[in-house]
């Protein structure tokens, strides 16, 4: 089994609106493996561009994470401070969106933009400072939480009381007060300790930055003396030089506009934009539609991400543009060693990339699987009624098409989401929620169908038909292979 | 052989942007011609910026082409005037240049004549520059005369034809006025038909939104109070409701979900085996097009390159381009895909330099857009 990258566990988030919480993402749970790319699928408003959302820490204003966990790298990011998160942004996580000129600002130069986060992002010095009191940071972060909940706590317990009648409020008071005394000490002294590590730090920090500074102060100083006795064409090379120099000095503080650049033009080769020269002085109108996917796709690369997070980043462009994005995706995942989590509604897509595929419906994941099992072995019906929904070269029946609409998520329904628009709905799924029932080891569909006392059903005709096919196919084309 | 609605001939369509040093002119659509006929669905596939969507909405008039004619219902019902400008000039410089010739011919025969045949060889070259000059100017007389028929033929407001033609926009939520009400939207066509009675107009509108499966009660309300897949219906509903006989639509499922997109290709289905309307059907979901269309026609910069019957085309696909878009299409098939080789179109594989290309017939039904050279590989290949 290969190490789990991030773990998403009963996951649940909702939007705060007017009429009432709109419940988007249900106790949903998945494993990313390390070098995988995950595909979730799934109509809109199924959550999954919510999912990966509150993955990156982005979720609008008004959507609270209700329960559950995100786990990455031993940290849990549905409970990290917005600070923390730009850390991560920056350079663990990288993500690429839908509509690549609506992401990108308009007025901005294509350069500025792909090296604004590198510059952001690369005070060094103050960086180093940030890592080495982290953990007395956190500490003293947390303590402040409690506190806060504490009191938090207390003022609704006697709203509480105040509304009831009975219940003692003096004494809840009195135990609060103690227990938020002890609180306060301890956060006292968590910030004096913090205060205390952040001094250490930066007093280390800068030493190791004077003792950089003289040192390379001398090797200019040594260059200086030995310009002055030269003459002409020689005197050119050692301005270079301490040019030079000056500027390793600036990059070992921060990451300077030339190395932004440097870079900047590195990853824009990288991602196949040609001129990367002449395009870093354009703007946004000025590039096509899959040069400006590229382009965000660089944006995303410079930060050096291991896991990134793909949101349809191919719905806006057309068949050969999006042929050779999906390319380029698989070429840097390979390169790079890079994780991915793919979202898309298109089911050719999901084919050409996933390693995995999790369909979403309704807030939750309905079946998860590897993507062979997915597409040749269905089991959830919302799976089949996606699958038989796209037509492929050969088809020429009726379309399939779902009827109905998705549920609102104002009132989450209390069965299977998806039982109101499945004909091979039971009673028991307007009743009752469905288990994951495990299909194989890397394969499990929240479907009553699979329970053992439910009848056995085959799925539509279409998708036995184009399995079929498609397994004709695959024999078809080894057959050939041996044959040459 | 089915009746043709729609005829394009040699349409171009340029745009010109700037002028002297600056100027810029963007051969959206260049030399297309196709026949559409009664009752098929035409598919119109490339990629984005190809010239497909600018074909679709010259038909309609919502641009004035440039050059070439357009054919509906066997009335011209827009034609440029540039190609006819363009001829005048030639022929007036073709004249001219054998008025010189022949002046210097003669004079070089006037040297070596003796005096006595000079007068009658100026009498014969006299002659012959005036039966020039007298052919020059009936070309140009004839080819002037129908500039302005042609400029006639385009401002021409003819509702009883046009209405017969309507259009499906792409983007549900920006082709509907979200200050009008349904009911408004399907019925401003109506109005400016000429129909003023509410009561047919209620009717027709109910009518309609029944046809494409939305509720009368759904009349009063606004475009935002519904979904994607609804809004575009409420499109269909608004091109439905003076009775077309040929509909453009101009990619109306790729802005919307995969389930939804069922919904409306199963709808447009509908429509056309109930009412039997022509459908022009641009899109660049080539997976879409082979299961709607019957006849397809693939776009490259502007050039119509290959159009054949859908069978045909995926069978045989001869121009590079075509084979490049068909390798491109993802399948449902995670086997498949790992082994899918994407084609890379390289346009300049084509030397065209002296071999001028042309839409030739290469086998019944199947055109392709090639030089001689070129066919005669293409033929090789199909056997």
């Amino acid at each position: 089994m290969p190490d789990v990258k991030l773990s998403v566990k009963d996951l649940s988030i909702s939007f705060k609106t007017p009429q009432g919480p709109v419940r988007a993402v249900r106790d949903i749970s998945f494993d990313l493996y390390q070098r995988e790319t995950l595909a979730i699928v799934g109509e809109s408003g199924s959550g999954k561009s919510v999912t990966s959302r509150s993955i990156m820490g982005i979720l609008a204003g008004n959507a609270t994470i209700d329960s559950g966990s995100i786990i990455y790298e031993d940290e849990d990011l549905t409970k990290i401070r917005e600070e923390d998160f730009h850390k991560l942004r920056g350079n663990k996580l990288g993500m690429i969106f839908q509509d690549p000129l609506s992401s990108l600002n308009p007025i901005m130069k294509i350069g500025k933009q792909i090296t604004e986060g590198m510059v952001v992002n690369g005070k060094h010095l103050k960086n180093k400072i940030k890592a080495k009191s982290h953990p007395e940071r956190r500490k003293y972060l947390n303590l402040k939480d409690e506190l806060a909940k504490e009191k938090e706590a207390l003022a609704s317990a006697l709203a509480a009381i105040k509304e009831s009648g009975d219940g003692d409020a003096s004494a809840l008071k009195s135990a609060s007060a103690a227990k938020q005394a002890t609180l306060k000490k301890q956060v006292a002294e968590a910030k004096a300790a913090y205060q205390a590590a952040k001094k250490a730090a930066k007093k280390e920090v800068d030493q190791e930055w004077a003792a950089k500074k003289a040192e390379y102060a001398e090797k200019i100083a040594a260059v200086k003396a030995k310009m002055s006795s030269a003459s002409g064409e020689e005197k050119k090379g050692y301005r270079a030089e301490i040019s030079d120099l000056k500027e390793e000095l600036a990059r070992y503080k921060q990451v300077t506009q030339k190395e932004a650049r440097e870079r900047a033009l590195e990853v824009m080769n990288e991602v196949g934009i040609p001129e990367p020269e002449k395009r870093l002085k354009q703007y946004p109108f000025q590039f096509s539609g899959g040069m400006r996917q590229r382009i965000v796709i660089a944006i995303a690369l410079t930060a050096n991400p291991d896991l990134l997070i793909c949101d349809e980043p191919t719905t806006a462009l057309d068949v050969t543009i999006q042929a050779q994005i999906l390319e380029l995706i698989n070429r840097l995942k390979e390169e790079r060693d890079l994780t991915v989590i793919f979202i898309t509604h298109d089911l050719g897509v999901v084919a050409n990339m996933a390693d995995r595929v999790a369909v979403m419906y309704a807030g939750k994941v309905v079946e998860i699987g590897t993507s062979e099992e997915i597409f040749y072995n269905p089991k959830h019906p919302y799976t089949w009624a996606l699958l038989s929904s796209m037509p492929d070269l050969s088809s020429r029946d009726r379309l399939f098409s779902i009827p109905g609409t998705p549920p609102n998520m104002l009132y989450p329904p209390k069965g299977d989401a998806f039982a109101d628009r499945n004909e091979y709905a039971m009673a028991i799924d307007f009743e009752e929620q469905p288990p994951y029932f495990k299909v194989s080891d890397t394969h499990y569909a929240a479907t009553w169908l699979l329970h053992k006392d439910a009848p056995k059903v085959k799925p539509p005709q279409v998708i036995q038909d184009r399995i079929k096919a498609m397994k004709q196919r695959s024999k078809d084309s080894t057959q050939s292979e041996a044959r040459n | 052989m089915a009746e043709t609605i729609l005829s394009v001939r040699n349409l171009k369509q340029h745009f010109t942007t700037g002028i002297g040093r600056n100027k810029l002119v963007v051969k959206a659509v260049d030399d297309v011609s196709f026949d559409i006929q009664k009752g098929e669905v035409f598919g119109l596939v490339g990629e984005s910026g190809c010239g497909k969507t600018t074909t679709g909405r010259t038909i309609i008039k919502l641009y004035e082409p440039t050059d070439g004619e357009v054919y509906f219902l066997g009335n011209r019902i827009s034609a440029g005037t540039v190609g006819l400008k363009q001829q005048i000039k030639d022929e007036k410089r073709n004249a001219a240049q054998e008025i010189a010739e022949l002046k210097q011919a003669m004079a070089s025969e006037l040297e070596s004549a003796s005096e006595s045949d000079k007068a009658k060889v100026q009498a014969t070259y006299q002659e012959k520059i005036k039966a020039v000059e007298l052919k020059r100017d009936a070309v140009v007389k004839n080819l002037k005369r129908d500039i302005p028929k042609r400029k006639e033929d385009t401002a021409q407001d003819d509702r009883e034809i046009l209405n017969k033609m309507q259009m499906i926009f792409q983007d549900p939520i920006a082709s509907l006025n979200p200050r009008m009400t349904v009911k408004e939207i399907i019925a401003e066509g109506l109005r400016i038909a000429g129909e003023k009675k509410e009561k047919v107009i209620q009717e027709k509108v109910n009518d309609v939104l029944e046809t494409v499966g939305l509720l009368p009660e759904h009349a009063s309300r606004y475009p935002h109070e519904f979904s994607g897949g609804q809004r575009q219906r409420i499109g269909i509903a608004r091109a439905l409701v003076v009775n077309p006989e040929f509909i453009i639509a101009d990619e109306p499922i790729s802005a919307l979900d995969v389930s939804i997109q069922a919904q409306v290709i199963n709808l447009l289905n509908d429509l056309r085996k109930d009412f039997g309307i022509t459908i022009l059907f641009i899109a660049h979901d080539l997976s879409v097009v082979k299961y709607f269309a019957d006849r397809i026609g693939v776009m490259y910069y502007g050039k119509l390159v290959e159009l054949a019957d859908k069978d045909e085309l995926f069978k045989n696909p001869l121009h590079p381009y075509t084979k490049s878009l068909l390798s491109a299409v993802p399948l449902p098939d995670p086997e498949y895909e790992r082994g899918r080789q994407r084609i890379k179109y390289d346009p300049t594989v084509h030397d065209y330099s002296s071999d001028l290309p042309e839409l030739h017939e290469i086998k019944k039904g199947h055109l392709i857009y090639a030089n001689q050279a070129e066919i005669a590989a293409y033929k090789q290949e199909l056997k």
